[in-house]
């Protein structure tokens, strides 16, 4: 009888407690479908939308994905299976088919990224930790800031000049924005050859055109459109997207590349160690 | 803003002046010590075809072919200045092509490899293809537009452009930290003319001195932010070539210090009365590069108090040493359009007997971003 009594007793309170539960995680499912938590996107003074946090809170953005088209041929092909575009439907030339496979051949091990080098344009949007898009209307521009990416940024031009027509090519290549309605237009030219420009190891050349579109669906997400042009590489203009999560209340941090960067022999590369000494 | 690619053109002339004047007039610019590298007091001439151009940063290089006959015979890695005062003085890597003949004239590495400062290049013709101009900077900075300080509609000073222009702040003084009121000689980099001057920089501690004598007797030869390219925290991002930026962000009440030299990072200041404590964890085991700064308003004066530090950097040109426990207090003051005066005071009582303060001026740029400048360029 005790040991009956001692068995029943944890049985009939497992059952309650299960019961118990089951209508707390039903009714929290039920007040969460009722009460859905939308917040819309915030606006700046200009009447824009803005891609910073609402007055007196703070957020970063962070890919939510972290390729531009799907690839069965990388390393990684599970991980592009979300891309909204197929590698056989983009017009890739094919020296880029080519120099893409080879790089997925050797695990992407020669991305600039991973030598602590910056990306303009995909890239800099799909790197991890998170990046904020500045308005600084007193300066008719804008900033986006990375926390990886070599910890630097990009300048937005809002104020509608034109790309210079004497541009060298840089890192950050040089971008003017403008708004259609709520989203947010960038045009960047200039971009040199020396860092890729997305993860999937898709070459580009200095004659890479970028178009941008950022729009801001609600507080909590972003969405991001890049058409690439780059006759050096592609035959045609191709377009794909990611989304952009909000991570509410995070700061930027200090996330430094070099920090373990030990070897200024290993660092000047191969072919100009035997002539140059740091 | 510039008008016209016309004026944008003469601008950018400006400012190549500008660059080049201080590529020599103060060897401040220079990424890395050339004395640590290069033997200063010995110029040697070679003559040689071009076999490969390095166009990258932090420095150019260009290899000759030497010929038994016209000099030490070998190829020779001729370094110079970053890309950035080579295109702004209307160089580019297209200028130079494989098998030119070329006559350089420069320093001579100090281990005897066959690397060479170059300071002046000449075609074979004669035609001098890169030298450097020691008046440029004075005529550029004597020549700019004089004006009050620009102030927000509350008074408040404004620490970037006025409203709707550009510009950033470069250093045309000091080489290292130097307590105020001292007065000695040591270069733009911060190495002493005199070693024997060393007790007059800081009020080091004994080791402290130790390090920043050995520093200094190895021609700085092992700052990591040259070797490395390790971020220039603490004071040093205000003593670099190419400068800062700084861009007040005051609906969220913090300023970002955009760094011109290094890796083109961004350091965040923040105005709102926060805690002086890491988001992520606490500050003790996670001590940064760029430390954690707060600031509030004193009159016109932007005061900045930074700590959480770690001890992986130098945080001034010269060498000087600190510790985990260093706090800065910096003080930013724009006295008119064209000056900020920057004066730190350090407190660092693992590596120095008391506080002390170092003050100079930065000199206003008007019209023109930063140079895009990564440190990281040449690093594979």
């Amino acid at each position: 009888m005790t040991n009956n009594k001692i068995s029943f007793t944890p049985k009939g309170f497992n059952r309650a407690l299960f019961f118990f539960l089951l209508v707390i995680s039903q009714a929290g499912f039920s007040q969460d479908d009722a009460v859905v938590d939308f917040r819309p996107a915030p606006r700046g003074e200009d009447g824009h939308i803005s891609f910073e946090p609402p007055a007196g809170e703070s957020g970063t953005w962070v890919r939510r994905t972290s390729t531009l088209v799907i690839n069965p041929d990388s390393y990684e092909a599970q991980r592009t299976l979300n891309a909204p575009v197929h590698i056989d439907d983009i017009p890739i030339q094919p020296w880029a088919k080519a120099l893409t496979n080879y790089r997925h051949d050797v695990y992407l091990a020669s991305e600039p990224y991973t030598r602590c080098k910056p990306a303009s344009g995909p890239r800099s949007i799909m790197s991890p930790y998170g990046l904020e898009i500045v308005s600084v209307p007193d300066l008719q521009r804008m900033y986006i800031f990375n926390i990886s990416n070599a910890m630097s940024y990009r300048i937005i031009f809002m104020d509608g000049r034109e790309h210079p027509a004497d541009l060298r090519p840089t890192y950050s290549g040089h971008s003017v924005g403008h708004w259609e309605g709520d989203t947010l237009v960038v045009d960047t030219v200039g971009l040199n050859e020396k860092s890729w420009m997305s993860r999937d190891g898709l070459p580009s050349t200095d004659q890479l055109h970028l178009i941008e579109r950022f729009s801001r669906e609600s507080l909590d997400t972003a969405h991001y459109e890049v058409t690439i042009d780059d006759p050096g590489a592609y035959t045609g203009p191709w377009t794909s997207n990611f989304v952009l999560g909000w991570q509410e209340g995070d700061e930027m941090f200090e996330y430094v590349c070099q920090e373990n960067n030990l070897s200024p022999e290993s660092m000047l590369g191969d072919g100009r160690l035997s002539k140059i000494t740091p | 803003m510039l008008s016209s690619n016309i004026s944008l053109i003469g601008f950018l002339r400006q400012s190549i002046a500008l660059l080049i004047g201080l590529s020599s007039a103060s060897p401040l610019l220079a990424h890395h010590t050339v004395s640590a590298k290069f033997d200063i007091a010995h110029t040697i001439s070679l003559s040689g075809r071009v076999t490969e151009v390095d166009w990258a940063n932090p420095h150019v290089h260009i290899f000759i072919q030497v010929d038994e006959d016209a000099g030490p015979a070998g190829n020779w890695a001729v370094e110079l200045e970053s890309t950035i005062e080579l295109e702004r003085n209307g160089w580019t890597s297209e200028d130079l092509s494989i098998g030119d003949l070329l006559t350089v004239r420069g320093l001579p590495a100090r281990d005897g490899s066959e690397q060479l400062w170059g300071q002046r290049i000449a075609s074979s013709k004669g035609l001098v293809l890169f030298t450097l101009d020691d008046q440029a900077l004075d005529t550029m900075l004597s020549e700019r537009p004089a004006g009050p300080v620009p102030r927000w509609p509350d008074g408040q000073p404004r620490l970037g452009p006025p409203p709707g222009q550009t510009g950033y702040w470069i250093n045309t003084g000091s080489g290292s930290l130097l307590e105020d009121g001292q007065s000695i000689m040591m270069d733009a980099e911060g190495v002493l003319a005199n070693i024997e001057d060393a007790d007059q920089v800081a009020p080091f501690q004994d080791w402290a001195k130790d390090l920043y004598v050995l520093r200094q007797r190895n021609a700085l030869r092992n700052d990591p932010l040259y070797l490395f390219c390790i971020p220039p925290g603490g004071s040093r991002q205000f003593q670099l070539p190419y400068g800062v930026q700084l861009v007040e962000q005051r609906n969220r009440d913090r300023l970002f210090v955009l760094m011109g030299s290094g890796n083109r990072n961004w350091r965040l200041i923040y105005n709102d009365e926060r805690n002086q404590v890491s988001q992520l964890s606490g500050n003790d085991d996670n001590p940064l590069f760029y430390g954690r700064s707060l600031a509030r308003w004193d009159g016109d004066t932007l005061v900045v108090n930074s700590s959480g530090f770690n001890e992986g950097f130098w945080f001034s040109n010269g060498g000087l040493p600190h510790t985990g426990l260093l706090q800065l207090e910096e003080r930013l003051t724009r006295s008119d359009l064209n000056t900020l005066r920057y004066s730190v005071t350090v407190n660092d009582p693992g590596a120095y007997t008391r506080s002390w303060t170092s003050s100079w001026d930065m000199q206003w740029v008007p019209g023109e971003e930063m140079p895009e400048y990564y440190c990281q360029d040449n690093r594979q």
